[in-house]
């Protein structure tokens, strides 16, 4: 049975969303984006080198749905101008967009992100907002006409995993707009949490990017993601305090 | 005539946003556009704009590209 989740209109079959960011090389970069499974990718969006230095990821990557980001961005002013460089240069109205409020912990500037929403939405974005997990700002966010929200998991990068899995299932349980837990997965268990406690998908990068191996990290996500969804459609049992045989009592022998 | 290009005092031999446009695509030997965007003081220089936009002392110039990212 087909499994989709729909963000502004568009229909996808994976629930896992991939970052681009860090990896050992182009080629590895390509063989865990490929293994991954997943249909849309993040890049962001800088100055380019004027002695020539950067690299095309773009081209590599044209298979895929690109999801520009307005990352570093610390103003909803800058945010706005990066997301309408992206839209230019890609071609795309989908923006992950991020203004950080704290460059220690990387946590988003709320105020800053709601009127950028707000504002992108009025210009025509599909807006995905990286955001802190919390339930109100999750459904400010969808009100102010986010096409989806990105709650962390954790920090950026720290590889925590879901810190505060009773938010994140609040928030899943009462987001109009698809939940997409994004940043602090570490490893594939943390995916399967996200995902069991009802996110739609997940956004991932450092895990795989930094893992001594990102293709094989890369095919670990899809599982987990896949596995992770399964249980939560097929529905956890609840946590006793005591134990329950699971082999019948009847016909014991000896007894 | 100088500019900030990127951030850095630059000067450059460009009357418009298309002739900028037209060097960089020479130096990276590029098919297109496709992945580039640019800005002139603050604002978005739409791709047909470029053309049309005038570059003037002290204009504040970026010039982006889709790279990875998270």
């Amino acid at each position: 049975m087909k499994d989709e989740f729909v963000i502004a209109g568009v229909t996808l079959s994976s629930r896992l969303l991939l970052g681009t960011a860090g990896y050992p090389s182009q080629r590895i970069l390509r063989d865990a984006v490929q293994v991954s499974g997943c249909e849309v990718v993040t890049v962001s969006i800088r100055r380019i080198s004027l002695e020539g230095h950067d690299t095309d990821t773009i081209d590599l990557l044209s298979k895929y749905r690109l999801l520009p980001n307005t990352a570093g961005c610390e103003t909803a002013r800058d945010a706005i101008l990066t997301a309408e460089l992206a839209r230019e240069a890609l071609e795309t109205n989908w923006i992950k967009l991020e203004v950080i409020g704290d460059r220690e912990t990387l946590y988003p500037d709320t105020s800053e992100l709601l009127q950028a929403t707000r504002k992108l939405v009025d210009m025509g974005f599909v807006v995905l907002p990286y955001c802190n997990d919390d339930p109100v700002l999750c459904m400010r966010l969808a009100d102010a006409g986010a096409a989806a929200v990105m709650p962390m998991g954790s920090m950026i990068g720290s590889g925590l995993g879901v810190a505060n899995p009773a938010n994140i299932e609040h928030i899943c349980k009462r987001s109009p707009v698809p939940v997409i837990v994004d940043a602090g997965i570490g490893t594939a268990s943390d995916a399967v949490i996200a995902m069991e406690l009802g996110a739609s998908a997940v956004l991932l990068n450092t895990a795989v990017a930094k893992s001594d191996d990102p293709v094989l990290m890369a095919g670990a996500m899809k599982h987990a993601v896949q596995s992770g969804r399964l249980a939560y459609r097929a529905g956890r049992i609840p946590r006793r305090g005591r134990a329950e045989p699971s082999s019948p009592q009847m016909g014991l022998v000896g007894s | 005539m100088k500019v900030y290009l990127n951030g850095k005092n630059t000067d450059v031999d460009c009357f418009t946003i298309q002739d900028l446009w037209n060097r960089e695509q020479a130096e990276r030997e590029l098919d297109s556009s496709r992945g580039f965007a640019i800005a002139r003081n603050g604002a978005l220089v739409p791709k047909r704009e470029w053309s049309t936009t005038s570059i003037n002392t002290n204009d504040k110039i970026e010039i982006v590209r889709a790279m990875s990212g998270g």
